[in-house]
């Protein structure tokens, strides 16, 4: 087993790599969503994560982990969670398939995730977790139909699971009036789930080109928490809801971000972030599907 | 109105709805009491925080009543001025603990320090007449003072059981209140004052303590070994505890217990004749559960987003202010500061007798103060007639049940929220005869025998192990918490003086129960059951 010494390079292996690395890039290596999330992070402020790949994946044998794979697994594992700064971090375990596109919208709810994952041995439950689930019958019966066959070959991404203190989407163009000037953030408490779900009414913030930031205040009423094995929704204390869930600054902090994706990309970008304490972190970037107005 | 209750409304008072404080004044007020009713002092406590609504009382056939009229016409300016001032009271509710201590404290200190500045013995007519002017406008300050504490500091507490509501979602009403226990305060100071002087008398003392009838221990003391040194120390915590009300919360013409001390020699007794209850360990215990209650709260906080675990540390700290400062503020202004002003009236009226203007000195509390004022700067004064008849009056009517309202009844009219869980809400009820309603105070279930305590000087009737049942209980009646299995009133809700202590306690209460003092016989054993806030008659 390599010894795990803390703050040093990731030794590259076919087994385990790491978000940023330029072997991340690869989707055949970690799946089309590791892949895109991995590229996002170079230049972003992206939670970490290390990937099993595709061919560590292969070469398990149905029954029990590999010994030498469990090894470093809990090399990557230790690295992780010096990384996060964190003494006993919530993390994320999310199957990344080799043939989903870049945001994996079309597998979308088959393949599985596991978040509020905490310590080594939960950790290797969720992975053997996602890893079954690639077997399972509905799924490879969605992948019959789409013309695919057999199971999906897959990755799974071990990432850092943000413990949102605010949980926001942000477009950078206005995505009902198409309006390229403004960036329109909705924002509320806790993790995203609850906005995606529409569980909750968000804030509303519009950031002019100028700076200006307009805000309109949302019910918030209620927001996702992590917990062992996934999150839960709880609602929000009523001094909370009357409060804004982002300052300004930190409104025209998300819109600079917005548009620097925009720009990089060259499309109007629909992007999740999260901050916690002062850190704002960037966890999805996609082109905007449809833009109004235009 | 009842025949026994004749009233002659002013023109317009019929129209409003005058209902009584059954927790603050029970019994008949004198005059001198109605005059400092301190109803200026909450208008100006409203005026601060730009509440619309105005205060008024009255004097009814010897009885207090007090009515509530909005200063606006429109619902729409009364909503948004009733919504402006519920922030700034939040505003004042989560800093309530520097709001206290740093501002409004001394500010009351110092009223404190200019009475006891004042040399009563020595002051001739005219000084008397400047130092009874200048009294009442301290005093319509210091309650002044006092409304702008309670206002935020019952907002305190419920912020603080609404956000634990809202994201702890407790098992019952009193979890979220068991994170704010085992705090210290004056009243529980005063208590644990009393059981360290009967823990530490010498073995003579202890014995004529806990043998001898309260109206005699001091004159026993004075001639057993140890007494003296006894007496010095008991006579220092009078000092220190002592200038606390009679039976009721502020009645100025009753004597203040460092004037006669008998209830404290009954508590006293009480300490000495159980040994085996340790005060200090009893309240480790308690400081113990709400450690381990508080931890157990941030443990499941730990996932939450920071402003959530902020605000609940902001609204935790507040409300453990709050508990403290609610009872500390009674003890130097409703208590302390009305012994100072009693103690200036007093000296008014010992001028007064002395020039035959009034038979004794306390009959100055039947004047009021506009009055004795006048009788002060006229030599030639009589108030001899007029004092009689006021006496008789309230001799009369404290025979009289007065009813609890009177007027033209207005539901609209009544507090917020945060009054209810202080003064409580009249409960439906059961039904059955034998089972009374009220509100849960402090938890718990017992089957004790009842004892109907009209008065703290009734105090020694309470056996240990039995129900203490009363109309009100103020601050000093909390001593006989030791010994009573539980605490039954007609008055109060959750957050009540009596409710707080009896859960300090840790014995079962059940406050706010309509005709307690009526439905239950004295000696009868009941099912008192502080979580459901009900009390059972059972056969005797």
């Amino acid at each position: 087993m390599q010894p795990a010494l803390a703050g040093s390079p990731a030794v590259v292996s076919p087994s385990v790599v790491w978000l940023g690395e330029s072997a991340s890039s690869n989707p055949h290596l970690v799946g089309g969503k590791a892949a895109h999330l991995s590229r996002l992070a170079n230049g972003y402020r992206v939670p970490p994560a290390f990937c099993l790949t595709t061919k560590a994946l292969d070469a398990w044998d149905a029954t029990a982990f590999p010994t030498t794979l469990a090894d470093e697994i809990e090399t990557a594992f230790q690295r992780l969670v010096a990384l996060t700064g964190d003494e006993n971090p919530w993390l994320a375990v999310r199957s990344s398939a080799a043939d989903e596109d870049g945001d994996g919208a079309s597998f979308a709810g088959q393949l599985e995730t596991v978040l509020g994952v905490r310590g080594l041995a939960a950790v290797l439950a969720a992975i053997e977790h996602c890893r079954a689930s690639a077997t399972a019958e509905r799924v490879l019966e969605y992948r019959r139909a789409q013309g695919l066959a057999g199971a999906a070959p897959m990755a799974v991404l071990v990432q850092a699971l943000v413990a949102a203190d605010v949980a926001l989407v942000a477009f950078s163009a206005n995505p009902v009036t198409g309006a390229r000037d403004e960036v329109v953030i909705n924002a509320s408490w806790g993790l995203g789930e609850s906005i995606v779900s529409g569980a909750t009414t968000p804030d509303s913030f519009t950031v002019r080109t100028e700076g200006r930031v307009e805000r309109r205040l949302g019910a918030k009423e209620r927001m996702t928490i992590i917990v062992p094995g996934g999150t839960r929704e709880v609602p929000v204390p009523r001094t909370l809801r009357e409060l804004p869930a982002l300052y300004d600054v930190q409104a025209l902090e998300v819109a600079r971000l917005a548009r620097r994706l925009e720009a990089e990309k060259g499309w109007p970008v629909d992007i999740e972030c999260a901050y916690r304490g002062r850190e704002l972190y960037l966890l999805q970037c996609r082109p905007i599907t449809s833009l109004g107005g235009r | 109105m009842p025949d026994d209750f004749p009233v002659d409304f002013a023109p317009g008072e019929e129209l409003l709805w005058w209902q009584r404080d059954r927790m603050h004044f029970p019994r008949p007020i004198s005059p001198m009491m109605h005059a400092l009713v301190p109803t200026e002092g909450i208008n100006d406590a409203f005026k601060h925080y730009g509440l619309p609504l105005r205060s008024l009382n009255r004097r009814f056939n010897t009885y207090h009543y007090r009515t509530t009229a909005p200063t606006l016409s429109s619902p729409e300016e009364i909503g948004a001025a009733q919504q402006a001032a519920g922030k700034a009271v939040e505003a004042d509710a989560v800093r309530i603990g520097a709001l206290w201590y740093e501002e409004l404290l001394p500010q009351v200190l110092e009223h404190i320090a200019w009475f006891e500045s004042l040399d009563l013995e020595q002051a001739s007519a005219s000084q008397l007449e400047q130092y009874a002017a200048e009294t009442v406008r301290r005093h319509r300050a210091l309650w002044g003072i006092h409304f702008r504490t309670v206002m935020p500091t019952q907002t305190s507490v419920e912020l603080f059981e609404d956000f634990y509501k809202e994201t702890l979602e407790p098992a019952d009403e009193f979890e979220a209140l068991s994170l704010l226990e085992g705090f210290d305060n004056l009243t529980l100071q005063a208590n644990r004052q009393l059981w360290l002087l009967a823990r530490e008398a010498p073995p003579a003392v202890h014995d004529v303590i806990a043998r001898e009838d309260p109206g005699r221990i001091l004159a026993e003391l004075a001639t057993t070994p140890g007494g003296d040194e006894f007496l010095a120390r008991f006579r220092s915590f009078l000092q220190q505890f002592g200038q606390r009300g009679g039976d009721q919360f502020i009645e100025i013409s009753d004597p203040y217990l460092i004037e006669d001390p008998t209830p404290l020699l009954k508590n006293l007794q009480d300490y000495a004749r159980h040994p085996e209850r340790d005060w200090d360990t009893d309240r480790a215990r308690i400081a113990t559960q709400r450690d381990s209650l508080t931890a157990a709260a941030r443990e499941r906080l730990a996932s939450y987003p920071a402003p959530v675990r902020e605000q609940f540390e902001t609204l935790l700290k507040a409300a453990r202010d709050a508990i403290v400062i609610a009872e500390d503020h009674g003890f130097y202004i409703d208590s302390m500061s009305t012994y100072k002003v009693r103690q200036v009236l007093l000296a008014c009226g010992r001028h007064l007798a002395a020039r035959g203007c009034l038979k004794r000195a306390e009959d100055v509390f039947m004047l009021s103060v506009d009055e004795l004022r006048a009788a002060l700067k006229d030599p030639s004064a009589d108030c001899n007639s007029m004092a009689a008849a006021r006496h008789a009056e309230i001799a009369h009517f404290a025979n009289v049940t007065p009813p609890e309202a009177i007027g033209t009844p207005n539901p609209a009219a009544r507090p917020g929220p945060g009054k209810d869980r202080f003064f409580g809400t009249a409960p439906e009820p059961s039904g059955d005869p034998h089972l009374l309603m009220g509100a849960a105070g402090s938890p718990g279930k017992v089957t004790a025998k009842a004892r109907l305590l009209r008065g703290l000087s009734h105090g020694s009737t309470l056996q240990p192990g039995e129900v203490l049942v009363a109309e009100t209980t103020s601050p000093i009646w909390t001593p006989l918490f030791a010994s009573a299995a539980a605490v039954v009133t007609e008055t109060g809700g959750i957050l009540s003086h009596c409710a707080v202590v009896a859960r300090e306690y840790r014995i079962p209460a059940v406050v706010g129960v309509p005709g307690a003092m009526t439905s239950i016989r004295d000696g009868q054993m009941l099912e008192v059951d502080g979580n459901a806030g009900t009390v059972r008659l059972l056969e005797q």
